[in-house]
């Protein structure tokens, strides 16, 4: 029992973070109609990031999250510049899945460059307070996994009033409803999808600095974290970041329940089962709605 | 010139080969016909459906694994074939009958989550080489290899030609341009992106059984790699996507281009044509063939002297 | 003499390859109420379209107050006083009623005097300020038409485009909402109102073009245009 009540507080603190990752990917699809299967090789520059902050200059890696997710904020606007925003004019199903494409190859090209210019090697932030645990009962709670999820719930929190209480955050979630009228409310709508795309770029390198402190990074993380984020969106639909949230502690519960039960390689393929259970049973689909 | 006198001639080619042409040359025409198959594979269901699938490699895969398996332990090689392809064609059942049932990206996450979780399974319950024994090893021979390469390249290229000019073809076509009309003047969208699943998985999945057959030794991840579904979806965009000719097209020049630059590192590989890939997709959306057509175009425009 | 506030020169424009409009000319003076009036299919809504910058002309010039307008995008047209209520309303249907009157007043200019402006239009619309709270998609058709021409005045246009205002609603509902029309009228707004037919604007607009086609096919007054309406829909046999 206690075994299991000590599975399900960890998967729930991973699960944090799986929300914080598929946020960002939620908010590009539901604002700009375009799925960027990249999302999780973003999440991996910024663990490269906090990594390369803190083993060269000892930055603390959550301080380190000021940089990084500025940083892949820029990523971000280069990459809609370049490639992205090339898009945009075309209809919605060719866009759809052109933007799954290029986003395929941008994947494996960050990948490949990250061994290039990193190595393959596993990588992790070893701060001084790296192995330290909280004790509540018989619970033994790692200290970073717990300020993990508090950094995922604060930023959570602090996009949900920049959505709901800024003329920006409005601009956006009219733009994700209705591009034309939109347009038509004098929101610049192109200038809207950059910056939520750049947003989203942004939260995946918040979510990657967290990663790197809590878990280990590797060039190949990226397209497990962009599945994990793509099963959580598919999970929760793209109503509400409360909702993403919730579901990412859905998945992080019943992947460490499925991997101390039926052994880790189940681990990956819980989510699989997830996403097809979801398809079954709500077969008009989660994706289309607005923000 | 006429596309089928082109064909024959390129097929009446291939087939002299091994004749004219020494081992490397043999070699190097190997991995355009696989490639060939495994691009229009990908082109079937991607480029006439419309469907995107990010999980090809995991139909190439499973017919790599399951052929070289049942054909290592004594089955001949051409049932074996036949039975990686089937088991390809029911992963692709798996995937398919419950995401391609709605529209938007399911598929392509579907298919990209299963290749990356077999992937993952197969790099931790199967860690070793998969080397042939030695037996195997003593009486290989290329030549019928490039041969079963050949008759693939030759099958995968009917069927899609085949499928082009049929009712199923066009329906899928159909289902491409606009799936809810394809669906209000009586197309079964399910129905038919299932069979066009099935069709392409399967001969993925022969095309993978040729490479189990070919190769002397891999990891048995490797076959599992998105890689395999990068070059596909590239061959496909590179010589001319939603054609009966782009494909091999495009595997063409893309194995002269790989060979040509030498690029042995895999991550160098995929930084290249990873940049080939966004230029083509962002200016030629039609591909090479399209390059052709266009050219034919202006010149017929061109006013004539007098 | 003042340029005119809104001036289409031999507009034509086209969805992809299939043309719609092959040569618009509308001349509308500043302060006037124009009735653009013709048949489902004629253009309407697509002459409208372009004035808004939601779609390039193939030919042809769009002048506002004497600055051409055709190439500018959707934003930059609001931000020089146009504004246009769509065919269907398109409010933002899972956003409050104050959420979408704050977006009508997105541009730089009109969020400077915003709180002012919402107070004008919940003076206009008290039932909007009842309801300010209520998510739009909830309200009943003639408040959504309401909802969204108050939409469209917080952006402060000199120009309003209103495309089928009428569309879907009681008659008792439709003189409401041309009442408002007038009172924005009398406010200096020059206004363009497209209907299906004359008989909503019959009283409210004294002048107007009848498209058909993607032409305009008779402008003059109102009486004028119910005239050849009428030979019209005989001639087509309608
Ligand atoms: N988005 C569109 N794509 C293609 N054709 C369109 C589109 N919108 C309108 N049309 C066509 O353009 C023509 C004019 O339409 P519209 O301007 O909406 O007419 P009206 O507003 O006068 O009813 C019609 O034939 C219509 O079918
Ligand atoms: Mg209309």
């Amino acid at each position: 029992m206690e075994v299991w009540l000590q599975n399900v507080t960890f998967g729930a603190l991973v699960g944090g973070l799986y929300g914080l990752a598929a946020v960002g990917l939620a908010l590009v699809f539901g604002v700009l109609r375009m799925l960027n299967v990249a999302h999780g090789e973003l999440i991996m520059l910024g663990g490269y990031a906090t990594f390369w902050l803190f083993t060269l200059w000892g930055t603390d890696p959550y301080v380190s999250l000021l940089v990084a997710a500025p940083a892949l904020f820029a990523v971000g606007v280069g990459l809609y510049e370049g490639l992205f925003g090339r898009l945009v004019r075309l209809h919605e199903e060719s866009k759809v899945q052109l933007s799954i494409l290029i986003g395929f190859g941008l994947a494996l090209v960050l990948h490949a460059l990250a061994i290039l210019l990193w190595t393959a090697d596993d990588r992790a932030v070893t701060a001084e307070y790296a192995g330290r645990v909280l004790r509540a009962g018989p619970l033994v709670v790692p200290l970073t996994r717990l300020a993990g999820l508090g950094v995922a719930f604060a930023v959570l929190g602090a996009l949900q009033l920049f959505l709901q209480r800024t003329d920006a955050g409005r601009a956006i979630r009219a733009t994700a409803e209705d591009w034309e009228a939109a347009f038509l409310m004098g929101i610049p709508v192109r200038r809207v999808y950059r910056t939520a795309f750049a947003l989203g770029s942004a939260l995946a390198g918040v979510a990657g600095s967290l990663v790197a402190v809590s878990d280990a990074i590797s060039p190949a993380i990226g397209l497990s974290w962009t599945l994990k984020a793509l099963i959580v969106v598919v999970l929760a639909g793209l109503g509400s970041i409360f909702g993403t949230f919730v579901a990412g502690v859905l998945l992080g519960v019943a992947e460490s329940a499925a991997a101390f039960a039926l052994g880790g390689a189940f681990r990956e393929v819980v989510g699989l089962v997830l996403f097809v259970a979801v398809l079954a049973v709500r077969p008009q689909g989660l994706f289309g709605r607005g923000l | 010139m006429n596309p089928s006198v082109a064909a024959a001639a390129a097929v009446a080619l291939a087939a002299a080969l091994p004749w004219v042409a020494g081992d490397a040359a043999v070699n190097w025409g190997l991995l355009v016909l696989l490639q060939v198959t495994v691009a229009q594979s990908w082109n079937l269901l991607g480029g006439y459906g419309g469907q995107v699938n990010l999980g090809h490699a995991a139909f190439f895969g499973i017919g790599a694994l399951v052929t070289r398996g049942l054909w290592v332990q004594g089955t001949p090689v051409v049932g074996a074939l036949v039975a990686g392809s089937a088991a390809a064609a029911v992963a692709g059942l798996v995937v398919g009958l419950p995401s391609l049932r709605l529209r938007g990206p399911y598929f392509a996450i579907g298919t990209l989550a299963m290749a990356e979780i077999l992937r993952i399974v197969v790099g931790t319950t199967l860690p070793e080489v998969s080397a042939l024994p030695s037996d195997l090893i003593t009486g290989y021979r290329l030549v019928p290899r490039y041969y079963l390469a050949l008759a693939l390249a030759v099958l995968s290229t009917a069927v899609v030609w085949r499928v082009s000019c049929s009712r199923f073809g066009m329906g899928l076509v159909a289902i491409r341009e606009d799936e809810w009309v394809a669906e209000t003047v009586g197309v079964d969208t399910y129905r038919h992106k299932l069979a066009a699943l099935l069709l392409s998985a399967a001969l993925a999945g022969a095309a993978g059984g040729a490479f189990g057959y070919y190769h002397l030794s891999f990891y048995p991840q490797f076959v599992f790699s998105p890689v395999w579904t990068f070059d596909a979806v590239l061959m496909v965009f590179l010589g001319g996507i939603g054609t009966v000719w782009g494909p091999p097209v495009g595997a063409t020049f893309f194995v002269l281009l790989r060979e040509a630059l030498a690029l042995r590192l895999t991550e160098l590989h995929v930084l290249v044509f990873g940049a080939v890939f966004v230029v083509v997709v962002l200016t030629l959306p039609g591909g090479l063939v399209d390059v052709a057509r266009v050219l034919r175009a202006m010149r017929v425009r061109r006013p004539q002297p007098a | 003499m003042t340029a005119p506030a809104l001036e289409l020169r031999g507009v034509q424009a086209a969805y992809g390859d299939a043309q719609v409009l092959w040569g618009v000319d509308w001349q509308v003076n500043p302060g006037e109420v124009v009735a653009v009036v013709g048949p489902n299919g004629a253009g309407k809504s697509t002459a409208l379209r372009v004035v808004a910058g939601l779609l390039r002309p193939l030919r042809g010039e769009v002048w506002f107050h004497g600055e051409r307008i055709d190439g500018l995008s959707p934003d930059q047209v609001v931000e020089r006083g146009v504004a246009l209520v769509p065919e269907g309303r398109r409010l933002f249907a899972h956003m409050t009623v104050l959420e979408n009157l704050l977006l009508g007043g997105y541009t730089a200019r009109a969020r400077s005097v915003r709180r002012q402006t919402l107070r004008e239009v919940f003076e206009l619309f008290p039932v909007l300020a009842e309801r300010s709270g209520q998510t739009a998609g909830t309200l009943s058709g003639g408040q959504q038409q309401m909802l969204a021409i108050a939409r469209g005045l917080m952006s402060r246009p000199r120009l309003l485009l209103l495309d089928e205002p009428s569309l879907g609603l009681a008659p008792v509902v439709v003189q409401q909402v041309y009442e408002v029309v007038r009172r924005i009228a009398l406010q200096g707004v020059t206004v363009v109102v497209v209907e299906q037919n004359v008989f909503p604007v019959l009283h409210h607009a004294p002048r107007g073009y009848l498209m058909a086609g993607g032409r305009v096919v008779a402008q003059g007054s109102a009486e004028t245009l119910v005239r050849t309406e009428v030979v019209q829909r005989s001639y087509v046999g309608g």
